[in-house]
């Protein structure tokens, strides 16, 4: 009996570890989620003012559309793989910094994200529900901050996805996602960013530092 | 056995492994005698820089003078020379502005400014123009530096550089066309 017992055990584990047993799914972008990716040429660029009408420009530096493997297994033995794809933008601005910008396809359990990173803040909101999901302050005195949306903090911040939005006198007519730390925020330099607003169809529209600097697109 | 192999095996290593009973300098570069008439700031300088829109930009100066070392990997021989790093900041966001200056052979030096990426080099038989009108003030002896680095990728950014020893940054342009001179 033990012995038709552990013969049915391993006939079980050489199923699974068969390749036509493991589960492999490709999830790509969603028209919805890589619309967040602005539709430039690489080294394109723009140029933002701030309030006093000084400028400085911003260039895409680096593209890359690609596909990342992960995968779940059950003893050891692999039982399903998943390849997702990410688009992945950064704009170069010797001034202020780099921004970045990746939109994720996600899981089939999971719902495809974006997120946005800044020299000392990395920032992800939930690509259908636009719920903010975490948040990373990576200020320059060493010292690091993280919240999810798994804590039972609540993130410091606002976040929004609105269409119509109004900035400078310019009206943006696709969604615009806009970010805004609302505390926690002693810990970063007068220079850090603590606000920004990202248009669909544009791109970053408006950037607002700690000491109430103001950056707009030209 | 084993321990006289691995012990030989030691001693090999130890024997094949240059050694330097003792570091030779073989030359000390130093700046010459005059280097601070060249050398426009003191540490904690301070200085402003208006902006065409009329903005003023405020800047402070930090010195670092040290004495560094070079030589070749596994060389017994080494040599020295000076080096002066001044870091040019400002509560306003602003391009990082450095400046390098390191003593070499025969006297003569490296004398370099960066601004956010774009690189100024210095050269001693540059010509320099008799008086320059900046900002309603007359200045002497001034250098008109285009920038030495350029990427065809991203353009040029910061297009020129009006410089001379004795104030230090008289006026930046930038290739978009907004200017910052000297109060």
């Amino acid at each position: 009996m033990k012995f038709i017992k552990l013969f049915l055990f391993v006939s079980f584990l050489l199923l699974i570890s068969c390749n036509g047993a493991i589960v492999y799914e490709e999830i790509d972008l969603q028209a919805e989620t890589e619309a967040w990716i602005v539709q430039e040429e690489r080294y394109h660029s723009f140029q933002m003012t701030d309030e006093n009408g000084i400028k400085s420009s911003w260039n895409l530096s680096e593209e890359d559309n690609y596909y990342s493997e992960s995968g779940g297994s059950f003893l050891f033995i692999p039982t399903n793989k998943s390849n997702r794809e990410i688009h992945f933008q950064k704009f170069r601005n010797t001034i202020l910094g780099d921004f970045s910008i990746n939109a994720d396809a996600g899981f089939s359990d999971v719902n495809p994200w974006v997120s946005f990173n800044m020299p000392e803040l990395s920032f992800k909101f939930d690509a259908v529900t636009h719920k903010p999901n975490r948040l990373y302050l990576s200020p320059n005195n060493g010292k690091s901050f993280s919240w999810s949306e798994y804590d039972d903090l609540e993130l410091p911040l606002e976040f929004q996805v609105m269409t119509n939005f109004e900035v400078n006198g310019k009206t943006y007519p696709e969604e615009v996602a806009i970010f805004e730390l609302t505390d926690q925020i002693g810990f970063l330099e007068p220079k850090s960013v603590v606000k920004f607003a990202f248009s669909k169809d544009v791109g970053l529209i408006f950037i607002e530092l700690k000491n109430g600097l103001k950056f707009y697109r030209l | 056995m084993k321990i006289l192999i691995i012990s030989f095996l030691i001693a090999s290593v130890g024997f094949c492994t240059p050694k330097c009973d003792e570091s030779n300098l073989i030359e000390a570069y130093t700046f010459p005698e005059n280097m601070e008439e060249l050398i426009p700031y003191e540490n904690q300088d301070k200085f402003t820089l208006i902006h065409n829109s009329g903005t003023e930009i405020p800047f402070e100066v930090f010195r670092n003078s040290t004495v560094e070392t070079g030589g070749c990997d596994h060389c017994c021989d080494y040599y020295t020379y000076e080096n002066e790093e001044l870091f040019v900041v400002s509560d306003y966001p602003f391009y990082d502005i450095q400046f390098n200056i390191n003593a070499g052979e025969e006297g003569i030096f490296n004398y370099g400014i960066s601004i956010g990426r774009e690189y100024f080099s210095l050269d001693e038989d540059m010509q320099m123009s008799d008086s320059v009108k900046i900002n309603d003030q007359y200045f002497h002896e001034v250098l008109k530096l285009k920038s030495n680095s350029y990427s065809e990728e991203y353009g040029r950014e910061v297009d020129s550089l009006y410089f001379n020893y004795s104030t230090g940054i008289l006026k930046i342009i930038q290739q978009n066309g907004d200017t910052y001179e000297i109060h």
